[in-house]
């Protein structure tokens, strides 16, 4: 894929100057597509994919007539797109996604989820949205009528950061919820236990779901600039840590690291995909990512 | 290395406060918000013995950075290695010329004392004469001429003055402030003990390097010496008290009392006499209660001992007779005659004691230039005449008076009360004191209206609200009074009050106090004499310029005798008396003058000082001793001063990046 390198680099600063999340969405999302060359590898929902003997009931609108005329069957096109499916958008708004200046962590995954849910009622299929911290705060159950984007994100403005956050335990107490196999997408800054996330993971994917995890990090958090010795406060806890800045820039910068990568081979563990992205940069990679996951899923 | 102020060194427990603050100040890391401490790990503190190490340069720092400016207050200095040269300090010879030197052969020792102080001193070494009576005179220059310095001491002569050893070491003092170089002072003197300050701490000159007494002429013989004052009250008996004293030779060779014959004189006509025995060192005092005056009075008088001792010129004074000199005082009218009553009661009251002579004369004459005070008598004292203005103008005193009760209002009607008005209102802050007088039963029953101008001041009123009693200010040569009554004794009875001779006497007083001038002032002192004045010497010379009389002078007389001070419209004399002190030739024993000495002497210890023993004074001595080495010593401050202010920049800078890592770190 080199289609990227076309594609408009819309920094978040300049995406909160967007009215509406909605607005946001659009311009990103159509932004990456319009940047995107034609391929024949890259379907939607409106393209062919295979033909189906017709079965009282169907729309006459899909029938070939041609088929028909010429082997006096009917036959009914299916496309791609059809298979309706579920997209579950799953956004953690804990205190830690309010980290992060001028951009925090949970505006830039609201603009994410927000162009994802975009692209999801683009191609027609049902979506659905999961706000949560510890515990599920908001759940909009996926669904594919036109009103269900408008829902969603009605949600995702009204949405504010909230309490500490427990992935495993929300994606445990889904696994109940969410029965119709489908996408899910988890967008959070992924601050648990990589095997206990994977254990989770591997719950959904074993039930069929296909899972993508957004992991949202700040530039700042990746690799803090603390010149002197500070007291780092936790905006979930509440809890303080005197950190040396040398401890910062050396050990802590290798630990998160660590976590990050052993998230990522979790994620592949489990058959999930994992996306990083962080609060400086634009969301066309990570609009692409998931674009291509969705083309190995199609294929 | 010495300290000047060693006491300043207790700011070393200042030390303490930093490694206080080293030691158990403890700052909180600023806080900052993190998304997670899941990856977080508290910074270890670090080991004691590690933070000491840390912060070691910066408590060092700050440790030598107060007591740097303890050792600055402190004032230390370290003595010059190389000695200072004999030829490297001015020798200051200061030679006493007061009127006690003139006793015997006091000069002739004192020439051949400073000769050979001079011929003894090194070669090259820098000479500076002087002379002190009342003064500090430099007679020469700082130079290595002994020629000259010998020439200006064979022209100097002791003159009639009094000296005081107080003021002479503070003049000295000032003068070796001006000097970069060390000063010893050689003082050539008789030691008069007489001449000793009031306050021995001010025998002491900090910014000599050393001081010496050459004490000449000590007494073998016994001074005999008088003061004298007399007065008369009725120019016909006069009072003399005589003070007779006998200096204390320093040879008590005799013990035996003197019999001294006291003569009073006037125009060397023999008065009184009296005998009075005298042992050494005592003083009495002989009182001449009434002596009978001749016809014709001089105002001077001599006072003398009969027989005459080795020094004379103090066995016999001129002093002058007080109570004898009258002012005069011009009565003169404007318009109509004065009554006859009013002229005879001012008359009397001003002649009464003697205290003026009242002279009745016409306009003209009354008023010319020549005249100081005079009495006018006017139509209407509302307006000042012309010619009295010009009078005041002229430096002369007015009173006005009026002559007539019917122009006091300035119109037909005169006021007259049915009652006796009383002096209800005295301006007690005027000089002429009224608020002493005596006004009880004073009545006035005919006043005028009197109109009063804005420069007017007044001094006695009425319960009616008149004026009695204005001055009003017209010039600042001269005064003008006016009075607001008749003086006839009908109209009013202050003429017939006692009061009223005060209140005229004060007046008079009042209007020749600004033209006062001393009748007796000591040798040494000056004399204040007005614009337009001339001053003869005893010997009749005049002592000022031409170009000096236009205005006021200060001069000063140095030789005794009577001196005349010739002025506008009057001659007064003044006797310049000798300062009895100068004629107690009881010196000073050897062992005080050392102790003198050895104040200024700083390798001599202190306790020999035995003319003030005190603690304090040993004190003083202390520091006196360290800055008379002035000249011998290195002040430190020069270094240490760059070297605190080094320190205070290098721990601010230091400061600055530790306390950040202290705020960090602890």
């Amino acid at each position: 894929m080199s289609a990227v390198a076309t594609n408009r680099f819309l920094k978040p600063e300049l995406l909160a100057r967007l009215g509406t999340l909605e607005l946001v969405a659009r311009t990103v999302v159509d932004g990456v597509i319009t940047g995107l060359h034609r391929s024949p590898d890259f379907g939607f929902s409106q393209e062919f994919a295979e033909y189906r003997a017709y079965n009282e009931g169907d729309d006459l609108r899909f029938v070939d007539w041609n088929v028909y005329a010429r082997a006096d069957r009917m036959y009914v096109k299916r496309f791609r797109g059809e298979t309706n499916l579920s997209v579950t958008l799953l956004l953690d708004v804990s205190a830690s996604m309010g980290y992060g200046e001028p951009t925090s962590k949970l505006d830039q995954a609201k603009y994410l989820v927000a162009s994802l849910a975009y692209l999801t009622r683009r191609q027609h299929d049902a979506l659905g949205l999961v706000l949560f911290d510890d515990k599920v705060r908001e759940y909009a159950v996926p669904s594919a009528r036109p009103d269900s984007l408008s829902k969603v994100m009605g949600l995702l403005e009204n949405s504010a950061v909230g309490q500490s956050t427990d992935v495993v335990d929300v994606l445990n107490d889904l696994q109940s919820t969410i029965t119709k196999r489908g996408l899910l997408v988890l967008v959070s800054d992924l601050y648990t236990e990589p095997d206990a996330l994977l254990s989770s993971l591997q719950s959904f994917v074993h039930a069929g779901h296909e899972v993508v995890l957004f992991h949202v990090l700040d530039d700042q958090e990746l690799a803090p600039n603390v010149k002197k010795i500070s007291a780092l406060k936790s905006l979930e806890s509440g809890n303080s840590v005197i950190v040396d800045p040398e401890y910062l820039r050396t050990e802590y910068q290798q630990r998160i690291q660590d976590h990050c990568e052993q998230l990522e081979r979790s994620s592949a563990k489990s058959g999930a995909d994992y996306v990083r992205i962080t609060t400086g940069e634009s969301l066309d990679n990570a609009l692409v990512a998931y674009l291509q996951f969705r083309q190995r899923r199609s294929r | 290395m010495s300290l000047l102020a060693p006491l300043y060194l207790l700011g070393l427990l200042g030390l303490l406060v930093p490694w206080l603050l080293h030691r158990f100040n403890h700052h909180e890391p600023p806080e900052q918000p993190f998304p997670s401490t899941r990856f977080l790990e508290q910074t270890r503190p670090p080991a004691t013995s590690k933070r000491k190490l840390r912060y070691w340069p910066l408590l060092l720092l700050r440790t030598l950075l107060l007591a740097g400016l303890c050792f600055l207050f402190a004032q230390p200095w370290l003595k010059s290695d190389g000695q200072l040269n004999e030829t490297d300090t001015v020798q200051m010879l200061i030679v006493d010329s007061s009127f006690s030197m003139r006793a015997g052969d006091r000069w002739a020792l004192t020439n051949d004392a400073v000769n050979k102080l001079i011929d003894d001193l090194p070669e090259q070494s820098a000479l500076q004469l002087l002379s002190f009576s009342s003064q500090l005179s430099a007679l020469t220059d700082i130079t290595a001429d002994r020629a000259s310095v010998k020439d200006a001491l064979a022209l100097l002569e002791p003159g009639y003055a009094s000296a005081d050893y107080g003021e002479l070491m503070r003049r000295v003092n000032k003068l070796v402030g001006d000097i970069d170089k060390p000063v010893t002072a050689h003082f050539i003197t008789d030691a008069q003990r007489s001449n000793l300050p009031a306050q021995m701490n001010t025998l002491l000159a900090n910014g000599l390097d050393s001081f010496k007494v050459v004490a000449v002429g000590s007494p073998t013989e016994t001074n005999y010496f008088l003061s004298a004052d007399a007065t008369t009250s009725d120019n016909v008996t006069a009072r003399v008290v005589v003070n007779v004293g006998a200096s204390a030779p320093s040879t008590q060779s005799s013990t035996d009392t003197v019999q001294k014959t006291v003569e009073v004189f006037i125009k060397d006509q023999l008065l009184a006499s009296e005998q009075v025995l005298l042992a050494p060192g005592e003083i009495k005092t002989v009182q001449f209660d009434s002596i009978s005056l001749p016809s014709e009075l001089s105002e001077l008088m001599q006072v003398k001992f009969k027989q005459a001792d080795f020094f004379s010129e103090d066995d016999k004074l001129n002093i002058p007779l007080r109570g004898l000199s009258q002012l005069s005082v011009s009565i003169t009218h404007v318009g109509d005659e004065p009554g006859e009553q009013a002229l005879v009661f001012v008359k009397t009251a001003l002649e009464t004691n003697g205290s003026a002579k009242v002279n009745l004369l016409d306009i003209g004459a009354a008023l010319a230039p020549g005249t100081r005070h005079a009495i006018v008598f006017v139509d209407d004292i509302t307006q000042v005449p012309d010619a009295v203005t010009r009078f005041i103008n002229a430096g002369g005193n007015a009173l006005l008076l009026p002559n007539r009760i019917d122009s006091l209002s300035g119109s037909s009607v005169s006021t007259v009360s049915p009652a006796a008005a009383f002096v209800s209102r005295i301006d007690e802050a005027h000089p002429l004191g009224l608020g002493d007088l005596n006004w009880f039963n004073t009545r006035f029953y005919d006043t005028g209206p009197f109109s009063l101008q804005s420069a007017d001041r007044v001094l006695l009123g009425l319960d009616e609200g008149q004026p009695l009693l204005v001055e009003r200010n017209v010039a600042d040569n001269g005064r003008l009074l006016i009075m607001n009554d008749l003086l006839d004794g009908l109209d009013t009875d202050l003429p017939l009050q006692p009061v009223f001779v005060s209140l005229m006497q004060r007046i008079i007083e009042y209007f020749d106090i600004s033209n006062a001038i001393p009748s007796k002032i000591e040798v040494g002192q000056s004399l204040f004499l007005p614009a337009n004045s001339q001053l003869l010497a005893p010997n009749g010379d005049a002592m000022l310029e031409l170009a000096q009389l236009g205005s006021a002078n200060d001069v000063r007389v140095d030789v005794p005798g009577v001196y005349s001070v010739l002025g506008a419209s009057q001659t007064n004399n003044v006797l310049v008396i000798l300062n009895p002190a100068e004629s107690n030739l009881t010196a000073l024993t050897r062992t005080e003058l050392d102790a003198w000495e050895a104040r200024h002497d700083q390798t001599a210890p202190s306790n020999n000082d035995q003319t003030d023993n005190t603690d304090n004074s040993n004190q003083s001595n202390n520091i006196s001793n360290a800055l008379n080495s002035a000249q011998n010593r290195h002040a430190l401050w020069r270094w240490l001063l760059p070297l605190v202010l080094l320190f205070l920049l290098a721990e601010s800078l230091m400061a600055n990046r530790m306390l950040w890592i202290r705020r960090d770190g602890l």
